[in-house]
């Protein structure tokens, strides 16, 4: 009998047991409650800002297949284009246009909807200025976060021009569906400012670990806004901080160090992509994309040899440019046989762009050199144009400023008929800005502020149409991609469509 | 001897009747005789006067003798297997006895407690282990496969212990079956992934922990108003496995044992070098790139043999062995069972195997009149020997898929002795290389519970149940420097270990009572409690001196950062428990159940839900007025209504952040980052499946057939969904119950007929069959269905472009301006409708409207319902038995599918894929050309198009099948050959997957998924049963 009562006990204990909460633990998961608080939270949660701008092979607004922003902005110009077909054409021959289909589509809907991402940087903006950290960690790290935001706002509004984005009030109530129409320029403009001025204010100079922003790559943001928004005068003054910081950087006397292993961290980057040669998401596979398979490079590196630079491009090069002796024309591969345009389907189509320098322990396609984003010649070439857009003039300074980089690369100074009148000078130093900045990204953005996007793009159009292509003439409209139907859609038509889409 | 015996016995019981007898006035003599259907006497029929305790049995010769018997009384004879007759006493009588061969008085067990077959009142089906072949079979599961009406078993791929998708009813929950051992249920646990280059495919977790040989029956709960009773965890239904226990009596010694030889089913035919070589120059010509051409006319022309193939290569002939040896036996207080098990699967790819060992141990002890305990103990060891699978293209090729496409020009290895390379482009993996990767899971199970039950009355019992499942799996793999992999990372070790374990303690209250003779009650209360736990760590590395150690010398790794994690989790359930059984008369039956569970996974003001389940069944036959109806043996009428519902592996209720690993590499050294990872829903609830289940049993001609048909409505209600927010936001997404309603209508057929019954010869065939369609019925507010989709949707539906053909010359195709001829002829037939602004028009459920015509652009606009694919399983058993002869032939398969044809479609990838030398099906050779306007493939242009092909009707084909599982043949040797010192030796042999019939063309219609489908096999097993 006593062991039914110990039963009759244990049941009523259980029945009592059930008046307990029942919980849930996942150690895998952060509570909100206790993130972020000090510091190094704050640094965490920036570390994760960073992470939308890794190489990654499709996630990554700077990886180096057709998605990428640097191979979206060459792929489109001349200096760019590969030997595999399928989208290469679509984007070397602008054959593109808002009810398309395939990988090209898919590329700008992933390009659009990083348009959240200033709404991830603002609540973190907002998570740090609420934690309890330091007042001077708050600053610095709140200011890398504004200057995330702009690097991210920049990169829209060079795609699609402005996009919408969410007031605070809106973000605090995610639930609620508003229906948002793109900020207007003016808008947009005051969001890029009051993010990049407080970002310039409060990061130092040098930052803590190559890749992560500063003033420098704050301004470089800023001035790169204000040459698409054809804000010159703007642009003119932060160029000119920007020149100041010599000293914080400087022009490297080798050109091509610049992009090699040993010149990681040097000090004409303004801003990078720091690469690991370990598969990471951040890894430089500039390389691996233009390699070709038979090619001698480091032991275990691999190739996937498509890219190339188009022949038309590669021919403007004048002699002895130091900044095309990486770019290969012909090659004699593993074996000791010469490859020419000839007997390769890749170098028919252009030479080896092999910006990038080898990194002698790549495994595989990752390669540990950094990706180079912006760099002290560019704020020297821009600070150039805006001098001479301003004075609608050609001034001295701009033109020592263009010799510099010149000088730099074995070459000459300008042509005295270079520099005889405006539109002759603009004309050498789009040409300059093609042969510096080839593979980084900048060329689309470059062809469009000099009125030579579209024109090119027709150019190469009409020179395939008469070698038996059917493509379709372009127009003006494609300074801008289109914005994709279905965000259209889900803003019950508050976006409106890029005109001419 | 025996004989002797029970004639003494009769004699004395004939005479001590003969005492009791003597009381009644009015006495006769009743002498008769017992047969059989086949005229046969029938020896030791229990003869009895009703109402009387004893009773005479029958002689040899089938004859008794009842003395002083009453006038009037009734006459009852009884015979185990055979149906009780009753009449009234006569001076002669005959009866002629009726095998009860039928199962209707089974017991089946329902949850928390058994019931009587007779008296279930819901859907439940029941399969007795013994009866399935297990030959050459790993799991349970697939054993199972077919094997009941209305739970309809696919295993997803052929590989060692490849998993499999149980849905019971349609699946309509979305959840897996829950899956209870004799009472415990089994802890949900997942295959470990690697984290690293390749994996082993997907496993099946469950079932295949479990010896087969060790499963006394399974039961399946199959509408809500049975598995109410496991409540929140029941909505995919519950499988009730109970094992095999020790019976009183001498200790009976079974062995049983099979070896199976297997080979390759479907092999999809590739080119061989000569071939592959000759269209390589045509692609390059198609492709307008005649220059690039890698082999002269004399190269082909001279080239001896038919290059490599590297399926040969890669696969042999599988072998797969089983032992099982069991120990039963008992006496009236102590019963046990031991068991030990082993299988070892030798699989068709090379380095690829299974090996599984189990031990079982189950014990039942009577301490008094009123306690008894016992226990059951399971240890179960896999390991698994893996090669790389899976549909991964060019460098990351895993082992089937790259043997299917490898350059067959060039031979294993080089003149060197290494691994030889496509000489076009070497990127790809050797597949032979493949196999010198080493990957090993080993995963243990150990799954014991207990009980002790108190029964202080006959009608009262108590009983505590407790017990735990600890599942863990250590998962080991090692990319030696000889693959391209490896030879990239200077080897890559992975070790990753997970634990899982559910622990259980329940307290349940039976009571059961006859009152009246006519009226049976059973309560059952009781209250449970569940927790379930997991934890895990990994790691991976890379950088090695050297691919001796493989992963076992991890610190040797030079790698500044290698991947680490660790997790771990827990979540509890509590929950109480009821049923009323009552029965009138045997003939009206009620069963109520309910489940009040509380689980963690839910905000605390949810926490708690009831699930309610209530079944009723009349059985008819009982009825006096339906005597007359001598060929109907049984009828049973039920109905049931129950709730089920599901709180989901779904964790939505809390926001929180994660730690992304290597979000950043400033300075090139990764760091961390930490972000959001999702939005709560703190007002998240169960999710509910009502189900309302019709069903009738029924026995026809002394049962030689039965029928068990069920129809059923159920009901999806407050469905966890993830809807997305405006997209905005950071987190895009956040977990709600939806206001979608899901519903699945059908019907499963169970039939089972005795064709043929006699002494010498049996034929029993089994016939299942479901037919049911799940449907979409109600959304929420704010959904836009796409243009070719209902606001009511039946599940399944495939849509797509529609297709004509290829592109001939002549034919425009404005709407594919990246296509050419020879491209796939997608249909553009339908254009928007556009407002006078030109902006799209909407229907009143906010749907584009389209309008017939085409518009010169192929999207959304022009997609229909190709095909609906939901399956109607089907099964059919035939069992013959003549003499000592016995026989099975086993056919399952579904009666409607469709399949895109994935090796096809891949060879649209791969045309332009041969250029890089890499290989493809040999029907490439049948592509569309300029001088082959009817080649059945598409030419180059298709490769371009931009258009997915898998997104039309051009590769899809229909595939249902019908598989014969199993054919065998086997012999039960008389006893007296081994001086019945063995009480049975059978010996069989059997053919596994001898055939599948199926208009599909391309790998198994079943376990074919994927471009780099495991091969299926066919096996040829030899067997031997014996007990002593």
């Amino acid at each position: 009998m006593k062991i039914s009562q110990y039963i009759l006990a244990s049941i009523i204990t259980a029945l009592g047991l059930t008046s307990c909460e029942l919980d849930r633990l996942d150690y895998t998961e952060i509570s909100e409650d206790t993130f972020p608080q000090n510091e190094n939270d704050c640094k965490l949660a920036v570390n994760y800002l960073y992470y939308d701008f890794n190489t990654g092979w499709w996630d990554g607004v700077y990886a180096a297949d057709y998605g990428g922003y640097q191979v979206l902005s060459d792929m489109t110009t001349d200096v760019l284009w590969t030997c595999w077909a399928w989208e290469s054409d679509e984007m070397y021959y602008h054959q593109w246009f808002a009810t398309m289909n395939g990988n090209f589509q898919n590329n700008i809907w992933d390009c659009f909807s990083r348009y959240n991402y200033l709404s991830k940087a603002r609540n973190t903006i907002r998570r740090i200025e609420r934690s309890s950290a330091s007042d001077e960690a708050k600053a610095l790290y709140a200011g890398e976060a504004h200057a995330l935001r702009g690097w991210m706002a920049l990169f829209l509004y060079d795609l699609f021009g402005p996009v919408p984005v969410a007031s605070d009030e809106i973000l605090d109530d995610p639930e609620t569906f508003y229906y948002l129409p793109r900020l207007t320029d003016e808008e947009y403009d005051a969001m890029m400012e009051e993010d990049l001025l407080t970002a310039i204010e409060t990061l130092p100079a040098v930052p803590e670990a190559t890749g992560r922003m500063s003033k420098g790559a704050a301004r470089m943001i800023l001035l790169k806004y204000y040459m698409i928004r054809g804000l010159f005068e703007k642009a003119e003054k932060v160029a000119r901080d920007l020149v100041a910081m010599e000293g914080t950087y400087s022009l490297q006397s080798d050109y091509n160090y610049i992009f090699s292993k040993s010149g990681n961290g040097n000090n004409e980057v303004i801003l990078c992509i720091p690469s690991t040669n370990t598969d990471s998401g951040y890894n430089n596979y500039m390389t691996a994309e233009v390699l070709p398979a038979d090619y001698p490079w480091a032991e275990k590196a691999e190739g996937w040899g498509g890219y190339v630079m188009p022949w038309d491009f590669y021919n403007t090069f004048e002699p002895g440019d130091q900044r095309a002796e990486n770019i290969i024309a012909s090659y004699y591969n593993k074996k000791g046989v010469l490859v020419d345009s000839s007997s390769s389907a890749q170098l028919a189509k252009g030479a080896l762009p092999l910006k990038y320098g080898m990194d002698p322990e790549q495994t595989g396609s990752a390669s540990g050199v950094d990706v180079v984003i912006y760099r002290f010649s560019d704020a020297l070439l821009s600070l150039a144009e805006c001098v001479v857009r301003n004075n609608h003039s050609v001034t001295s300074e701009a033109v020592s400023l263009v010799n510099r980089i010149r000088n730099r690369a074995g070459l000459p100074d300008l042509d005295a008929s270079a520099t005889s009148n405006y539109d002759s000078f603009m004309e050498a130093l789009l040409k300059e800005r093609g042969h510096e900045f080839w593979l980084e990204g900048l060329r689309r953005q470059d062809l469009i502020r000099f009125d030579k996007y579209i024109e090119y793009a027709n150019q190469r159009i009409e020179n395939a149409n008469a070698a038996g292509s059917s493509y379709f003439k372009v127009t003006d409209c494609q300074n801008r991609f289109w914005i994709p139907q279905s965000f259209i859609d889900e803003s019950k038509s508050q976006i409106k469509q890029n005109p001419g889409y | 001897m025996k004989k002797t015996v029970k004639q003494i016995s009769l004699i004395v019981i004939a005479i001590l009747s003969l005492g009791f007898q003597q009381a009644f006035g009015q006495a006769i003599t009743v002498q008769g005789t017992v047969i059989d259907t086949e005229g046969e006497p029938l020896i030791g029929v229990s003869i009895k006067v009703k109402g009387q305790e004893l009773g005479v049995a029958t002689d040899i010769d089938g004859h008794f003798t009842l003395l002083n018997v009453a006038s009037g009384s009734i006459i009852t004879a009884a015979y185990v297997g055979y149906q009780t007759q009753e009449k009234t006493a006569a001076s002669t009588m005959q009866f002629v006895m009726e095998e009860d061969n039928k199962l209707l008085d089974e017991v089946v067990v329902v949850g928390y407690g058994t019931q009587k077959k007779s008296t279930i009142s819901g859907a439940v089906s029941s399969v007795k282990a013994d009866k399935l072949p297990s030959a050459a079979s790993e799991s349970l599961g697939t054993m199972l496969r077919g094997r009941a009406a209305g739970m309809n078993i696919t295993q997803n791929s052929a590989n060692p212990g490849g998993s499999l998708n149980i849905s019971i009813r349609g699946g309509l929950s979305g959840q897996a079956p829950l899956v209870v051992i004799d009472g415990v249920p089994q802890v949900s646990s997942s295959t470990v992934s690697t984290g690293t280059a390749y994996s082993g495919g997907d496993k099946e977790n469950s079932l295949i922990n479990l010896n087969p040989a060790d499963i006394e029956s399974i039961d399946i709960l199959k509408d809500a108003s049975a598995a109410s009773i496991y409540g929140s965890d029941a909505s995919g239904g519950v499988i009730l496995i109970t094992t095999k226990r020790g019976k009183e009596g001498k200790p009976v010694v079974n062995y049983s044992g099979s070896v199976a030889l297997q080979w390759l089913k479907d092999k999809p035919k590739f080119m061989n070098a000569r071939d592959f070589m000759t269209v390589q120059n045509q692609v390059f010509d198609e492709l307008g790139r005649g220059n690039e051409k890698y082999y002269t006319q004399r190269q082909i022309d001279e080239f001896v043999g038919d290059g490599t193939d590297w399926l040969d290569e890669v696969t042999r002939t599988g072998v797969l062995t089983e032992h099982n040896l069991s120990v039963t036996g008992g006496n009236a207080a102590t019963q046990y069972l031991f068991s030990l098990g082993y299988m070892d699967h030798q699989a068709i790819a090379k380095n690829n195997s299974m090996n599984r060992i189990t031990g079982r141990m189950n014990l039942d002890q009577t301490f008094s009149q009123v306690f008894k305990a016992g226990v059951s103990s399971n240890f179960t060891q896999i390991k698994y020997n893996d090669v790389p699978l899976g549909d991964s293209r060019q460098d990351n090729s895993a082992l089937i898929y790259s043997a299917m496409t490898f350059n067959p020009t060039v031979s294993v290895y080089d003149e060197d002795g290494s691994f030889a390379g496509n000489p076009i482009r070497d990127i790809y993996p050797n597949p032979v290389s493949l196999l010198e990767i080493t990957d090993e899971t080993t995963s243990r199970d150990l799954f014991i519970t207990g009980y002790l039950e108190y029964k202080p009355w006959k009608f009262l019992s108590l009983r505590v149940n407790g017990g735990f499942d600890l599942k863990d799996t250590q998962h080991d793999q090692y990319i030696p420097t000889t693959t391209k992999k490896g030879f990239a990372t200077n080897g890559m070790a992975s070790k990753q270990n997970a634990r899982w374990q559910m622990n259980m303690v329940n307290i349940i209250a039976n009571y059961n009572n006859t009152f009246g003779g006519i009226h049976d009650l059973g309560v059952m209360a009781g209250w449970e409690y569940k927790k379930q736990s997991w934890n895990g760590m990994g790691i991976v590395a890379k950088e090695f001196p050297t691919d001796g150690s493989l992963m076992n010398n991890i610190g040797t790794s030079q790698e500044e950062n290698p991947d680490i994690s660790s997790f771990k989790g827990s979540s509890e359930m509590a929950s109480f428990i009821g049923r009323v059984n009552y029965s009138l008369m045997e003939r009206y039956i009620l069963t109520f159940n309910i489940r009040v569970d509380g689980s963690s996974n839910f905000s605390k003001d949810h926490q708690w839900g009831a699930f309610p389940g209530v079944s009723l069944a009349w059985r008819m036959k009982q009825e006096k007025w339906m005597n007359s109806a001598t060929w109907l043996n049984d009828l049973k009428l039920r109905a049931g209504y129950g709730q089920t519902g599901n709180p989901g592996s779904l964790t939505g209720i809390n926001t929180f952040y994660k730690v992304s690993s290597g979000a950043f590499a400033p300075g090139g050294t990764l760091q961390n980052g930490m972000g959001l990872s999702q939005l709560g829903n703190p007002n998240l609830k169960w999710e509910t499946l009502d189900d309302w289940n019709i069903g009738v049993d029924a026995g026809f001609f002394g049962n030689r057939l039965q029928a068990n048909i069920d129809a059923f409505l159920r009901k999806r209600k407050n469905v966890i969904l993830t809807k997305s927010l405006m997209s905005y936001n950071e987190i895009k997404t956040i977990d709600y119950n939806s206001k979608a309603v899901y519903e699945s209508k059908g019907i499963d057929i169970s039939l089972t007929s005795y064709n043929i019954d006699t002494r010498d010869f049996t034929w029993q065939t089994d016939f299942n069959f479901s037919l049911y369609r799940n449907r979409t019925t109600a959304r929420d507010p704010e959904f836009i269905p796409a243009v070719y989709q209902g606001w009511v949707e039946d599940w399944d539906n495939i849509y797509g472009y529609k297709t004509n053909g290829l592109i001939q010359d002549g034919q425009t195709y404005v709407h594919l301006p990246k296509s050419g001829t020879g491209a796939i002829n997608y249909l553009d037939n339908y254009s928007w409708v556009l407002d006078e602004n030109g902006e799209r028009m909407r229907d009143s459920e906010g749907r584009y409207l389209r309008t017939e015509g085409g518009d010169g652009v192929l999207d959304d606009a022009d997609i229909v319902k190709l095909c609906n694919n939901t399956p109607i399983p089907v099964s059919l058993n035939n069992t013959f038995r003549w003499k000592n002869w016995d026989a099975n032939i086993y056919i399952y398969g579904t009666f409607n599918g469709w399949k895109i044809n994935e090796v096809k479609l891949q060879s649209v990838y791969g045309i332009e894929d041969i250029t890089y030398g890499v290989n493809a099906l040999k029907e490439v050779m049948n592509r569309w050309r300029p001088d082959n306007p009817n080649g059945t493939l598409p030419g180059v242009a298709e490769a371009t198009s931009g258009v997915n092909p898998a997104n039309s009707d051009f590769f899809l084909e229909k595939a249902w099948y019908l598989r014969l599982d199993n054919v065998s043949i086997g012999y039960t040797f008389p006893t007296k050959w081994f001086d019945n010192k063995i009480q049975n030796l059978r010996a069989y042999v059997a053919g596994r997957n001898l055939a599948v019939i199926t208009p599909y063309k391309g790998m198994d219609p079943e376990t074919g998924n994927g471009i780099g489908a495991y091969p299926s096999q066919w096996s040829v097993a030899f067997g031997l049963n014996l007990k002593f």
